[in-house]
């Protein structure tokens, strides 16, 4: 950097750091980018997935559930129902018998209810095109905002939220080896200096300032 | 109406679900890091105002998610939520543009493309093994 010294090392595996990141993180940048598009422009007749869906219900024999707590009761029953996902809004009626839970993954979203008393379960399945997957990949981190107390229950979601951490770090490191390559050309500092403050500006008008205009 | 109400109170936002509740018409009005909800009463004519400020993380949160996919027939009611749409949509549109003129500066730097397809590879074959867990 002009005016430090530098070691001449620094630029160069800050330049291979800021390209190697970069390729790395390639699609995800593509998915997170194109996805949230899509989720900005939910009138794009080309993306409509909701309407498009396909539902089949079934019913299917069950055992009993084994498991000390509900969670590992929901599993039980996936288990013998063949499913995967993740588990959401458990409901239980000891008094009728019931048992029923939601079980999410990107594209599908499945509905359970049991009757523990009769040993059946219905199963309601809601799938979706492509459209609807890349919509849900965008928003699925495992936890609803609505419902905090849950847990990231499937290790699916658990290795999908460390890519999107993984890949955070990943654009921060862009980020800041770009402001290091950018300002170590002298002559581009100045215009640089002016689209950088425009566009810290602007985005400080959105975070901070709009609360106060009447 | 809403935009009306909001005109005699002073208040300004995104409007988001307007409903009734306890026979009051109840108008919620968003801003990053700052709700309000005015509850119109209209046998009295009154409305109340109330405001809650919500801080810098609820603001990143609102913003991060604006407008997004729901209310999709009254959303961008505010022409700064507009503003924030455009500015959000062109944002994407310079990320992917930036992102292929950044695969077009390694592939000019032959001394770098061994190791890049290797990372590529590495990012892609990564990508679709997760998302196949989470799909498949």
């Amino acid at each position: 950097m002009p005016g430090l010294n530098v070691p001449k090392s620094i630029p160069i595996w800050n330049r291979k750091l800021h390209i190697y990141a970069g390729l790395y993180f390639l699609l995800f940048i593509w998915l997170f980018a194109f996805s949230g598009l899509l989720l900005n422009h939910p009138k794009w007749e080309f993306s409509q997935y909701w309407p498009r869906r396909t539902e089949t219900s079934s019913e299917h024999p069950i055992r009993p559930p084994a498991g000390t707590d509900d969670l590992a009761r929901a599993r039980d029953l996936m288990h013998q129902l063949e499913m995967t996902g993740k588990i959401e809004r458990i409901r239980v009626d000891p008094a009728e018998g019931r048992f029923a839970f939601r079980v999410v993954q990107p594209g599908r979203t499945v509905d359970v209810r049991t009757d523990l008393n009769a040993e059946m379960a219905q199963v309601k399945k809601i799938e979706t095109n492509g459209w609807g997957v890349l919509h849900m990949l965008h928003q699925f981190n495992g936890v609803r905002m609505e419902a905090p107390e849950e847990h990231r229950d499937w290790f699916a979601t658990r290795l999908w939220t460390l890519s999107m951490d993984a890949l955070c770090v990943g654009l921060i490191l862009l980020v800041l080896s770009s402001l290091y390559m950018w300002y170590q050309i002298e002559q581009k500092r100045r215009p640089g200096l002016m689209v950088f403050g425009a566009g810290l500006f602007s985005c400080g008008f959105f975070v901070f300032g709009l609360r106060w205009i009447g | 109406m809403a935009k009306a109400i909001m005109r005699q109170v002073g208040a300004t936002g995104e409007i988001r679900n307007i409903h009734r509740r306890k026979g009051h018409l109840v108008i919620p009005v968003m801003k990053p890091g700052q709700t309000t909800t005015l509850w119109v009463n209209p046998k009295s004519g009154m409305a109340e105002v109330v405001q809650k400020s919500s801080g810098f993380w609820d603001a990143l949160f609102y913003l991060h998610k604006s407008p997004g996919p729901h209310l999709a027939k009254i959303r961008g009611n505010w022409i700064l939520t507009r503003i924030w749409t455009y500015l959000v949509d062109s944002i994407v549109y310079l990320v992917l543009f930036i992102s292929a003129s950044g695969i077009y500066l390694w592939a000019v730097i032959k001394a770098e493309r061994k190791v890049g397809l290797i990372l590529v590879g590495a990012g892609c074959l990564s990508f679709f093994l997760i998302a196949s867990t989470l799909v498949l």
